[in-house]
Parts: C-alpha cells; sequence; structure tokens
C-alpha cells in the first residue's frame, strides 16, 4: 500500500485565542496553503495567562462559514462528564454537513482540567477508556441514522435516531498518550492522534488493526531570537514543561501555574521547538515521519500567529510538496 | 503447554539502510510494510525507520529522521514466551539482535500465528 502523503496542518488553540480570532486564523492557515487545521477543546485554559475556553463547537461552526476548502477537526473531545456521546454525535454531524464532508472528530480520555468543574468523580485511565471506547460505538452509530438503544460505560441512550446526516458519516481519530489508548485507536478508531513522535505509539495503532491516519501535535515558538522564543513559550505555554503523566491529572489553571513554577524553564525545550527559522521545525517535522506519523498540525505558541503561517506560506509547505 | 521451539527459525531477512543514507536511499527499497531498520558500518541496529519516511523529500538525511534504538528481542527466545510479548505490547513485528547488538532480521506476528 503507498504511503499518503505527507501533510502538514495548522493548530488552532481554544485556550489561548479569542474565538474571533481563531476564525481569522483559520482563514490564515487557508491562504497560506494548509489543507487541514485541528482546534482545541477546552473548559478552562491551561493557566491563566492563555486567557481563553470558548466554545469549541460554535467556533467550529463559524470556521466553516469563513474557510472555503479546509479541513477542520476537533482535538479533542472528552466524554467524561462535560460531554455525552449523543450531544458529541449530534454536533458532530452538524459540523460534518457545515464543512461538506471536511470535518473530523478527535477523542481521547479527556483531564480533569475540563471536567472536574462538574463536580464528579475523576476516574482512572482504564475507566476513562473503557468509557471512551463505548462512547466511539454509541457516536457511530449515531452518526450512521441507527436507531440507538444503548445502556453501557459512556451512558445511556434510548430510542434515538438522529435527524441532520452528513453523506459520510466523520472520521473518528483516537489520541493516545499510550501503547493501551493507541491499541484502541487501532480497534475503534480510524487514525491514531499523538502529541509526541513516538514509534511504539504508531506500532501499538498498526498492531492492534489500524490503518487510517497517524496525525500529530508539533509545538512551536518561532520568534525573531531565539531568546524571544523561549520567553514566550514559557509565557504563554508553561505546561509544556510539565510531564505528560500529570497534565491529565490536575484541576486547575493555578495547578498547572504551580507545577510549572517548580520546574527548569529550560524543559520547555522537551516539548517546543524555539526557534527562529525553518529548519528547526523541519528537522522535529522530519522525527515524527520517521515515527510513522503522515500528519503534523503545527501550533504556534503565542500571539504572533502570522509569523509561522509567512514561514509556511514561503519555507515550510514548499518544502514538504512533493515533485512534480 | 505453548510452542518452546526458539524464535531465531522465524527471522527474516529484512533490507537495512546505513546511517549516512538519505529518503532517496528507502525510496530505493520499494515499498516496505514494516519498519526499514538502519545499521552501523558493522551492523548494529541504530534506529529505524516507518514507512512515512518514504514521503520527505528525497534528499533527507535517514539520521534526521530515524527513531533510535527499537525495541529488539533476543534469538534465543522461545516462540511462546514472544507471541506473549508481542500480544502484551500490542505489536505486530519485532527486530532481533544479537548480544553485541547486530541485526539478525525481523519476527512477524502473523507469522507466529500461521
Amino acid at each position: 500500500m503507498p504511503e499518503r502523503p505527507l501533510r502538514l496542518g495548522w493548530w488552532l488553540s481554544s485556550e489561548e485565542h479569542d474565538p474571533r480570532q481563531l476564525v481569522d486564523h483559520a482563514v490564515i492557515a487557508e491562504r497560506a496553503g494548509f489543507p487541514t487545521a485541528m482546534i482545541s477543546d477546552h473548559l478552562q485554559p491551561w493557566v491563566r495567562k492563555q486567557g481563553h475556553a470558548g466554545h469549541v463547537w460554535t467556533t467550529v461552526g463559524a470556521i466553516a462559514n469563513a474557510a472555503d476548502a479546509l479541513e477542520v477537526g476537533i482535538g479533542v473531545v472528552s466524554m467524561v462528564h462535560r460531554w455525552h456521546p449523543i450531544v458529541v454525535a449530534h454536533a458532530a454531524a452538524t459540523a460534518a454537513v457545515l464543512l461538506e464532508g471536511r470535518f473530523f472528530l478527535g477523542v481521547g480520555t479527556g483531564e480533569r482540567l475540563n471536567e472536574q468543574p462538574f463536580g464528579e468523580r475523576w476516574p482512572r485511565s482504564g475507566e476513562r477508556r473503557d468509557r471512551l471506547a463505548d462512547a466511539i460505538d454509541v457516536i457511530r452509530s449515531l452518526c450512521s441514522g441507527d436507531n440507538v438503544n444503548h445502556d453501557g460505560p459512556a451512558g445511556r441512550v434510548e430510542n434515538l435516531s438522529m435527524w441532520e446526516l452528513p453523506a459520510a458519516p466523520p472520521p473518528i481519530y483516537v489520541a493516545a498518550a499510550g501503547r493501551r489508548s493507541a491499541a484502541l485507536a487501532g480497534r475503534a478508531g480510524d487514525g491514531l492522534i499523538a502529541v509526541a513522535p513516538d514509534a511504539t505509539l504508531v506500532d501499538a495503532y498498526h498492531g492492534a488493526g489500524g490503518g487510517g491516519r497517524c496525525i500529530a501535535q508539533l509545538h512551536v515558538s518561532l520568534a525573531t531570537t531565539e531568546e524571544e522564543a523561549l520567553d514566550t513559550a514559557w509565557e504563554w505555554w508553561p505546561n509544556g514543561a510539565i510531564a505528560p503523566a500529570v497534565l491529565s491529572e490536575l484541576a486547575r489553571p493555578q495547578d498547572f501555574e504551580a507545577v510549572a513554577g517548580g520546574t527548569r524553564r529550560e524543559a520547555i525545550h522537551d516539548t517546543v521547538v524555539c526557534t527562529t527559522d525553518a529548519e528547526a521545525i523541519v528537522k522535529a517535522i522530519d522525527r515524527y515521519v520517521g515515527a510513522g506519523f503522515d500528519t503534523v498540525y503545527l501550533h504556534q505558541i503565542g500571539p504572533d500567529q502570522e509569523r509561522l503561517a509567512g514561514l509556511a506560506r514561503t519555507e515550510l509547505l514548499p518544502h514538504y510538496q512533493p515533485p512534480g | 503447554m505453548g510452542d518452546r521451539r526458539r524464535i531465531s527459525q522465524y527471522v527474516a531477512k529484512v533490507p537495512t539502510l546505513d546511517v549516512r543514507s538519505t529518503v532517496a536511499d528507502l525510496v530505493a527499497l520499494g515499498e516496505q510494510r514494516w519498519p526499514t531498520p538502519v545499521v552501523s558500518d558493522d551492523g548494529v541496529l541504530l534506529g529505524a525507520v516507518q514507512p512515512t519516511a518514504s514521503t520527505l523529500p528525497p534528499s533527507t538525511p535517514i539520521e534526521q529522521v530515524m527513531v533510535p534504538a527499537p525495541g529488539t528481542i533476543r534469538p534465543e527466545l522461545r516462540i511462546d514466551e514472544v507471541i506473549e510479548r508481542l500480544d502484551r505490547d500490542g505489536l505486530d513485528h519485532v527486530f532481533v539482535t544479537a548480544v553485541d547488538g547486530v541485526l539478525l532480521g525481523l519476527v512477524v506476528s502473523e507469522e507466529l500465528h500461521a
């Protein structure tokens, strides 16, 4: 089977930008030549400095009205307490209609940050994974037009057929930070989402039967000097210095600030490419592709989104353009 | 009682890349189903590149792309041990190396279950 051509995508960070800016950024990305964009789903920002957390489905509707050809995905929706699978299926089907098939749904096991305000117990990761697997089944059935009666870990559905269906159900990509979730992506998903160039996730995804896209997020801080790039990353994305295992377990932005405050500023280099030019970004993208990913979403940290869009238009996208 | 024979008889030879090679050399190997191992001059396994790497610009150095130190097993393991390990880790393949790190080949899960 020939490999899918590499795609570069644009990351829309709901926790850093006003929803109206996010719509503008989607248009900027499309004009720069990006074929796809992915938008995060947050009820609260990671840290207070980020300052935003708009309702993602509303923002996606506005993007659908503003963009002409851009594929848009949400990365990622979790269904622990905040969303019920019926609500997600309903919203995903409508988004797919508005975007005329250019929508995909990213799902994951969630972060306590976005679930704790509901006042419920924060389940362990295995329980959240079981709920996610169940929720994927429900969403698939509803988006396929089935009449659904269901009682499972993700919740109940009583005698529902959805009335607003896209021509084809949207693909469901599953986020994974470990092998068990990557295996779930292989069994139940249409693709894998990851945030590190970890080939073991790709292997586990394929080993469980996954044959769809493997997509990843790459954090970038592009600035006029490397010091400024590091300053911006540390100011706007200190959560990038926190160990991944902790990210899903903290409840409040203040908690992330406290944990990040106990790390070294330079630790941000482990997860963010702080640079002034394309070379370091190309090397980071190449590492993802060598690890098995076929789509890499670039997340420019901080307010200066035009800087990365400009570099992508002139250097990054042409660099990866297939010959001919 | 599982299959107690050694895994060595299931080790398949696979094409390799030199650490100084480029994506053009990977493409020249043809389509690959499994990751392609990257080896040193004396055959020691240094890393691996997934088939997706063939979509990168041809001049891209393999050293820039490869994932270092992929998981390996030894040829002395029994078949039932390898099946258990692959199932546990959710993998469908694994590289086999000698004790000095020299690549011997690849074991594929579906071959063990055949």
